[in-house]
């Protein structure tokens, strides 16, 4: 694209505010372009924000199947007690389960995202729908351009006050493509969540009143070190990291240990066995997001005699009906 | 009305005029033909693609010229020709120099084979093609049942119809050049099965590509880039061994189909004797975790290069030398006393004498320009610039080279509102306003 066709494109969009259109019109162009780098590399700056800092890297580093295990445990656990909570009314423990399940992904995506710079070597892949089209719903103020006030943070929204009510509706309308695209316009589908292709185990579970069950892992050290940036992660903080590790791992009453007495009582067809199958659907029936479908490629046409007819045959059958016709005059003398 | 509705009634209808029909087979006939030329009309989209296919004539047309003398199938097969008047020119002439040349009617039947073959059309040949003649992809309707069967079972594991079509050997390309040069499908959006499965076979150039831009980057222009890229190798070299072993290991292990227990007590102990043979590795990567710092530092690299690049903008042909015009010499500038002739002048300033008198070949500085057109934006630049000194004594140096209204602070600015103290309001308004003083109650 040539600047000034980009130049166009701005002036487009900065038509309310005559300044800036005069600003664009008649800057310099390596000044607009250091200008408009600058923003770019600000977003840039942001993104740095999600690089793994060095403990999340040594974390991944370790990854192993046992590890992903007890990932796909947690999220099965805090799924389960998240459905018990709901049915028993109780939103408030409902929600502190799922906050933990968005936490949980919210950390894998520092080292899994995009497949690429992937510091688990493929040993830990959650396959989950973008919360966001459901988010968005709770966050619809625009402001006078039009535009919504806020941003959707996806699996990053999971502050201690937030609830998650709109996860039990249907997503927001302005994401209707993508909901489009994947097809779930209802409720958010936390069934189809996957560890390394295995789905999450949703079990019927007991729930007791306003109290929140933990799992052994929500208290690894990795949830208190993983969302800081790698600028302010330095060696003393990683040595911090390692030593809160240690005691996880190695404590008779540490997260592992509990781990490990859960696992103590499963068979390995039994642990093995888990997720192979899709859980029923968490959430209650709610009347879905209305998109558009989307064209869908002509069926493969059914041959056999007594199904419907292709049109190919019919075009057979109507050229024949043709050609007998054109015989028949050209026998009774006609043109 | 439905089509079945009108059908039933055309039908009803010669019912009730059977007789009168049987006698008067042309009035039969016309009827027939208008109701072929309805069909066509109505189908005319999906009559189209296969009028591509079929040619001039059917297979049925060699059957009904078997019982006809030369001359009637020469014209049956004329009219059958002009029936498809959007077949280009020269192959409507071929077909009939064709029949025309037949001596025959064996020989008519043989150049009828070879006529059937696809023809051009002179048209848009497919509905929803674009100018450049080129279309969308479709599935062809005359898959076999093992080719369905195969199609259907690619299409459930997430392929597309089109990559499904392919696997399944049910894909039929340009039988020949000829066709090969008409064949204008477009590429279709692959499957994201088909996209996740290219992943992995292009994950290890983009990442090795990705290493080779990180070794390339330059702090001062992408610092992200080139902290990221900084960071990881730190990692790499602290973790290096450690990965290697480590995957290498887990990947024997995987082999064994052992209970999550075991495999664990087998780990704990991998990793407990790796780091006995390598005491020295845990302190390695303790300290690699200070690479992060790159990130700080090299956005610093970044903000004082941009600052630089402001301040030349304000600044613009002051910033060195101390005549008004900056790094030129003196004599060059005018800055001495002394006269010099217009053709010294000319030659000191680049320029030299043309048809319309001396021309300077000299630009005028760039910054100077944007700085006129944008004094405001300059303005506010300035301040921005100004609450950031104090850090840089260079950059202290320079603001001390600035007009004074971008040295003022904010307040002191012509226009700016002077904001009052409680006293000076108390002073000035008396009980008018409720004044409460910081840091206690009145």
């Amino acid at each position: 694209m040539k600047l000034d066709n980009f130049k166009e494109l701005l002036l487009k969009k900065s038509v309310d505010n005559d300044n800036l259109q005069i600003l664009i019109k008649y800057m310099r162009d390596d000044y607009l372009v250091n200008h408009v780098v600058e923003s770019l590399e600000k977003m840039a700056a942001s993104y740095s924000k999600k690089n793994p800092n060095a403990s999340v890297k040594h974390f991944a580093a370790n990854m192993n199947n046992f590890k992903s295990g007890m990932i796909h445990d947690a999220l099965s656990h805090h799924a389960s007690h998240y459905k018990a909570a709901l049915d028993a009314g109780d939103n408030k423990a409902a929600d502190d389960h799922m906050r933990q399940i968005f936490k949980t992904i919210h950390m894998s995506e520092k080292f899994t995202k995009d497949g690429l710079n992937d510091h688990s070597s493929g040993r830990l892949k959650i396959d989950a729908i973008d919360p966001k089209p459901w988010e968005r719903s709770a966050y619809t103020n625009k402001n006078d351009a039009g535009k919504f006030k806020t941003d959707t943070q996806g699996w990053k929204r999971h502050g201690t006050n937030i609830n998650y009510d709109w996860l039990r509706e249907a997503p927001h309308e302005s994401y209707k493509d993508e909901v489009s695209r994947h097809g779930n316009n209802k409720a958010y589908p936390l069934e189809e969540m996957k560890v390394n292709g295995k789905y999450i185990d949703i079990a019927d579970v007991e729930h007791k009143q306003g109290k929140h069950t933990p799992h052994p892992f929500d208290s690894h050290p990795i949830f208190q070190h993983y969302n800081e940036s790698p600028n302010s992660h330095n060696a003393d903080k990683k040595a911090q990291y390692l030593e809160q590790r240690e005691t996880f791992h190695g404590d008779e009453k540490g997260g592992k240990a509990q781990y490990r007495d859960k696992l103590a009582n499963m068979s390995k067809e039994d642990y093995a066995n888990r997720g192979t199958e899709k859980s029923a659907p968490i959430h209650k029936e709610v009347e879905g997001l209305e998109t558009q479908q989307r064209a869908k490629a002509p069926q493969v046409a059914e041959g056999p005699a007594g199904k419907p007819i292709s049109q190919s045959e019919l075009q057979s059958k109507l050229a024949s009906i043709k050609a007998k016709s054109a015989a028949l005059k050209i026998r009774r003398g006609g043109k | 009305m439905t089509n079945e509705e009108l059908l039933k009634s055309i039908s009803d209808m010669l019912k009730a005029h059977e007789d009168y029909l049987n006698e008067n087979p042309d009035i039969f006939l016309g009827i027939q033909d208008r109701f072929l030329d309805a069909i066509s009309y109505g189908s005319e989209d999906l009559t189209k693609a296969e009028d591509n296919r079929s040619g001039f004539f059917s297979p049925e047309d060699i059957e009904n010229i078997k019982d006809m003398d030369l001359d009637q199938a020469k014209k049956y097969l004329s009219n059958r020709v002009s029936d498809k008047p959007n077949a280009r020119e020269h192959n409507t002439k071929n077909a009939l120099n064709n029949i025309k040349s037949a001596q025959s009617i064996d020989a008519l039947g043989a150049n009828l084979q070879d006529s059937m073959l696809a023809y051009a059309r002179k048209d848009k040949r497919l509905p929803k093609s674009s100018k450049s003649g080129y279309r969308d992809w479709q599935p062809r309707d005359d898959y076999s049942p093992e080719q369905q069967a195969k199609i259907k079972e690619h299409m459930d594991e997430g392929w597309s119809h089109r990559e499904a079509e392919r696997f399944a050997n049910a894909h039929q390309g340009p039988k020949d050049f000829s066709s090969a040069l008409d064949h204008r499908v477009n590429p279709s959006q692959p499957s994201s099965k088909m996209l996740d499965t290219m992943k992995e076979y292009a994950l290890e150039y983009k990442q090795r590509a990705n290493k080779r831009e990180g070794e390339n980057a330059d702090a001062g222009i992408n610092p992200q880039k080139f902290a990221s890229h900084q960071d990881i190798k730190a990692h790499e070299e602290a973790y290096g061994d450690y990965d290697k072993d480590y995957k290498s290991f887990l990947k024997d292990l995987d082999e064994k189909d052992l209970h999550p227990l075991e495999y664990d007590e087998a780990v704990s102990k991998w990793q407990d004797d790796w780091h006995k043979q390598n005491p020295e590795a845990k302190d390695k990567m303790v300290a690699a975790a200070d690479a992060g710092k790159v990130y700080g530092e090299a956005n610093q690299a970044r903000s004082e290069k941009l600052d630089e690049g402001r301040m030349s903008l304000i600044q613009g042909g002051n910033a060195s030398g101390e005549s008004s015009t900056g790094e030129f010499s003196d004599s060059a500038s005018a800055g001495n006393d002394a006269d010099n002739s217009m053709q010294t002048a000319a030659q000191m300033v680049g320029g030299a004498k043309g048809e319309g008198g001396y021309e300077a070949g000299t630009v005028k500085d760039p910054n100077a320009i944007f700085r006129e057109q944008n004094p405001e934006f300059v303005a506010q630049l300035k301040q921005k610039l100004a609450s950031k000194l104090g850090q840089n004594p260079e950059a202290k140096e320079r603001h001390d080279a600035m007009p004074p209204r971008a040295r003022m602070p904010k307040e002191q600015q012509p226009g700016a509102v002077k904001r009052l103290t409680p006293e000076e309001i108390q002073a000035q308004y008396g009980d008018k306003y409720n004044v409460k003083k910081p840091g206690g109650v009145q």
